[in-house]
């Protein structure tokens, strides 16, 4: 139930949907799939006085495989992501995070636009664009630009999107699935439960080495976090080593605080736990011959 | 502000021309206009399964779906389940294998139910677990209700 009651508009076109944001009288919100906007809503944590359904944009809804990209419509739901053959193919690590969000009610309706717009610091889908190094199209109605999944977010809850601008899409590189193996891993309390910790690692192995990681973590920091000094110790190491390597490198990259009743210090070994499988499922994902 | 709102969908096989709040939930229309009160409302937030409804052929949390954004959509509650003055075989399992105690998450329940039976001819009790993810049940502790929809696949077959 609401709090304060609010409008409803439904456009058909990026520049109708700009001119609502725009308007200085009432504040506006991009509706998409609103598994997150109204559960806010409802819980009086934001004031909307119109929101904006953008359903009927054609431009926002496709998925499509480019040369060296895959790129996603703002308004794909979480379903299709979930079962689509482009995506399990040029980005795995997306089709399996994307079984995390919430219920299979919730990616019925939810988008990939919404998520990433949202900002939550323990989402999955923001997670791994920001490991898979995506990047997004976002448009005012007039022009358009481009922004780096990394700098996306600025803190929780909170994108770098100018009051009138609407995500259109991300593109996703694509990543040579015979070399680089991907790894997923999140510690919820319970079935589709906000992420304790996420970690989401992609690793090119070569000549039984690492020779090219990353990493990131979701819910240690107010947004994903690229674990740089992980991702440099664990060069030219053996997969094995993952093991003596991430816990003793990872306090270097996570300053995690306590909240929710759970320590500091316990988050922090969540962390270090989830980082370090994530990491091994990666590497065991590209050595060449358990394929 | 609020606006009112014209709206047509199909309901349970009936086509519905209603006027709406602008902010009313598909859920508080079903309940409140339509009076079918099958659908219940248990958290408000998307996070017990209670309010499910089909929407277009899939299933989807009423209480998270704005009334205005439902204009067009076909919509089925647990009261388009029944047939010809019969059960559904979903709620026939369901009453048979001890899938109901108190009532409340089991209209949720069977539409998930339904929608998995819909996707999937031979669901293992995993599966169906699996499926139900994000249903909560405080009474029956989820036995009796993966042993209903495992029958009711069986008798489908």
């Amino acid at each position: 139930m609401f709090v304060k009651p609010f409008d409803y508009a439904r456009v058909s076109s990026l520049s109708e949907a700009a001119e609502l944001l725009r308007d200085d009288e009432r504040f506006a919100k991009i509706i998409a799939g609103g598994q997150s906007l109204l559960p806010m809503m409802g819980l009086g944590l934001l004031d909307v006085d119109v929101v904006v359904d953008v359903a009927p944009i054609p431009e926002l809804s496709a998925i499509s495989q480019q040369t060296d990209s895959v790129r996603i419509g703002a308004m794909v739901r979480h379903r299709e992501l979930e079962y689509s053959s482009v995506i399990r193919a040029s980005a795995p690590l997306l089709s399996t995070a994307v079984k995390y969000v919430g219920s299979p009610r919730v990616r019925n309706r939810g988008t990939l636009g919404g998520t990433i717009a949202h900002c939550d610091p323990s989402a999955e889908v923001p997670l791994v664009m920001n490991v898979l190094e995506a990047s997004y199209d976002v448009s005012n109605g007039e022009s358009t630009r481009t922004i780096p999944a990394r700098e996306f977010a600025v803190s929780m809850y909170t994108s770098q999107l100018e009051d009138d601008e609407i995500l259109l899409g991300a593109s996703i590189p694509t990543l040579n699935g015979d070399t680089w193996g991907w790894g997923f891993q999140e510690v919820a309390r319970k079935a589709g439960d906000f992420a304790l910790v996420a970690g989401a690692s992609l690793v090119r192995c070569q000549d039984g080495v690492i020779a090219e990681a990353r990493l990131s973590l979701s819910s240690v920091a107010e947004r994903p976090l690229r674990c740089a000094s992980v991702e440099q110790a664990v060069l030219e190491q053996p997969p094995s080593a993952l093991e003596r390597i991430v816990p003793a490198v990872l306090p270097g990259d996570v300053e995690p605080r306590a909240d929710q009743g759970m320590s500091a210090e316990y988050r922090g070994r969540l962390a270090a736990t989830v980082a370090l499988r994530a990491m091994r499922d990666a590497c065991r994902r590209s050595e060449p011959l358990s394929k | 502000m609020s606006t009112k709102l014209a709206i047509r969908f199909t309901l349970n096989g009936e086509v519905r021309e209603l006027t709406v709040d602008s902010s009313d939930l598909l859920l508080n229309v079903i309940r409140d206009q339509e009076g079918l009160t099958g659908t219940k409302y248990g958290c408000g937030i998307g996070e017990c399964g209670a309010c499910t409804v089909h929407i277009d052929g899939q299933p989807a949390l009423s209480c998270l779906r704005l009334a205005a954004s439902a204009d067009g959509s076909e919509v089925t509650t647990i009261e388009g389940l029944a047939h010809e003055g019969g059960l559904d075989p979903v709620q026939e399992a369901f009453l048979d294998n001890g899938g109901v105690q108190c009532g409340f998450c089991t209209p949720g329940m069977i539409m998930m139910s339904k929608a998995l039976l819909q996707e999937r001819d031979e669901p293992a009790a995993d599966d169906v677990r699996e499926f139900l993810k994000g249903h909560l049940c405080r009474c029956t502790g989820y036995v009796g209700i993966v042993r209903a929809v495992v029958s009711a696949a069986a008798k489908e077959r």
